[in-house]
């Protein structure tokens, strides 16, 4: 933790709103990024993310300086966007989409080859359980260790282990033709 | 060092989590056993097809969104903690309430019969909506009130950010409107029109200017992309020197993290030497020794 990050905690934690503004600034990319993996909508996604800003907000008073700020913004996102995942109603009709990843260097084929695997890859992290579609998106997708990730999902890193190899298998399997395209 | 599963041990392998020793005796192993390469191979090639890293891309414009929707938020969540102490306040001064709620309930009905008038003939009021209700004078002696009223009327103007009409009226807003919401609501629209130079010096007034220090710091962001402009960096530099709140002089020392002159710089400096607040403090000099890293957005 750096001084200026030092300062902004302890000036949030008396109920500053533009420390915590600040603070927050620091990691909200990567938060909207997993809660847009873990939901596969951009409007849940930032739905997810304000609603664990301002529960961290709301929490805040109570924030010690000795814990990491970016993995306990972290674990209150992912557990918000598990939530919301498992409330919502399963809309066949709409697979959860990932926003189109523009690759440069790709001629206009590759890139459309891209956007139809990114699509197949939505739907079939719909299939995987909360858990197996948490433990692939934090450590696969947002790069986290296993550690981090463990500490995220409040379990134990032989879990998250476990979790990441039953979603590689299904999505594996799942995917297959586009891997041995 | 424990035991691995085999699998457990790919996935370490994938994943990066081998120790040095750890990954030089998978690699022997992975020379000696036919079935493990074979295993790797199939899920590197799941590896190339999908890389390990490539998360969602959010786009500029959800974040920013997203982060004005917090703004918002944390405005409403901190309303909600003052009210409590201001309830407890107000209840202590129950003398003035005493006398003055039989007055605005008075003003009130009085208001409501003049509002009826409007538009049939007698021009006993002005057509339009009371947006303030002030009290002048009140005399018990004689149970005489002087009241002033400010009447709006409202019309709908709809176009495009890029209309004449509709930049001319933001403009405006900015400087006059009463409510600071709708204050900050002009900086948010104008701050991609700043390439203009009236709606650039609509948001140095407003920088400046402004009595609302939400109004003043989205002024000094909204102008961070502005500091070629001799005055943008002129307000910016006086607000870092000057302004008493903490989060506006935070906006000025970021908005100022481009700026590479003598006028910039000696602001960093005054800034990092005696500067009331420790964030701005470790700002300035972050930006004195690391000109590069201020452009750069704080990754983990």
């Amino acid at each position: 933790m750096d001084e200026a990050e030092r300062e902004l905690i302890l000036k949030a934690r008396q109920g500053e709103t533009w420390a915590f503004e600040r603070l927050v600034r620091r990691y909200d990319r990567r938060l909207l990024s997993v809660a847009l993996d873990l939901t596969g909508d951009l409007g849940e996604a930032q739905d997810v993310l304000q609603d664990a800003l301002l529960a961290a907000y709301r929490a805040f008073p109570r924030f010690r300086l000795e814990s990491d700020l970016f993995t306990w913004l972290y674990r209150i996102t992912v557990n918000l966007a598990l939530r919301y995942r498992r409330r919502r109603r399963r809309r066949p009709e709409q697979p959860g989409e990932l926003p189109d990843r523009p690759t440069p260097g790709l001629g206009p084929e590759e890139q459309v080859l891209g956007e139809e695997l990114e699509r197949q890859l939505a739907q079939a992290l719909d299939e995987l359980s909360g858990q197996e579609r948490a433990a692939f998106v934090l450590c696969h997708r947002q790069g986290l260790a296993v550690a981090q990730a463990a500490a995220a999902l409040s379990c134990t890193e032989g879990s998250v282990k476990s979790y990441l190899f039953r979603a590689r298998e299904k999505l594996k399997r799942l995917l297959g033709p586009y891997l041995e395209a | 060092m424990k035991a691995r599963g085999r699998t457990e041990q790919l996935l370490a392998h994938l994943y990066g989590e081998l120790t040095p020793d750890e990954e030089a005796a998978f690699q022997a192993e992975m020379k000696r056993d036919p079935e493990l390469a074979r295993l790797l191979e199939a899920e590197a090639s799941f590896d190339r097809r999908f890389p390990v890293g490539q998360g969602a891309v959010v786009s500029e414009e959800a974040l920013a969104e997203s982060r004005l929707v917090l703004r918002v938020a944390l405005r409403r969540e901190s309303s909600r903690r003052v009210a409590g102490p201001v309830a407890a306040l107000l209840e202590r001064r129950w003398r003035w309430v005493a006398w003055a709620v039989p007055v605005v309930l008075f003003a009130g009905i009085v208001v409501g019969r003049l509002l009826p008038l409007a538009g049939n003939g007698t021009g006993a009021a002005e057509p339009g909506r009371v947006v303030d209700l002030r009290l002048r004078e009140y005399d018990p002696a004689t149970g005489t009130v002087a009241l002033a009223i400010d009447l709006v009327s409202s019309r709908e103007v709809r176009g495009r950010l890029e209309d004449p009409e509709i930049r001319q009226l933001l403009t405006q807003a900015l400087d006059r409107d009463l409510l600071p919401g709708a204050r900050l609501a002009a900086v948010e629209l104008l701050r991609h029109q700043g390439a203009r130079t009236e709606i650039r010096l609509a948001l140095v007034r407003a920088l400046l200017e402004d009595p609302n220090p939400g109004v003043r710091l989205q002024a000094a962001e909204a102008l961070a992309g502005q500091t070629s402009d001799p005055s943008v960096q002129r307000a910016l530099v006086q607000v870092l020197a000057g302004d008493a709140n903490p989060g506006v002089r935070v906006a000025a020392v970021e908005a100022l993290k481009h700026g590479e002159d003598e006028l910039t710089r000696r602001a960093l400096e005054r800034a990092e030497a005696v500067d009331g607040n420790a964030y701005v403090r470790a700002e300035a000099r972050r930006l004195l020794v690391m000109p590069d890293e201020g452009s750069r957005q704080s990754e983990l």
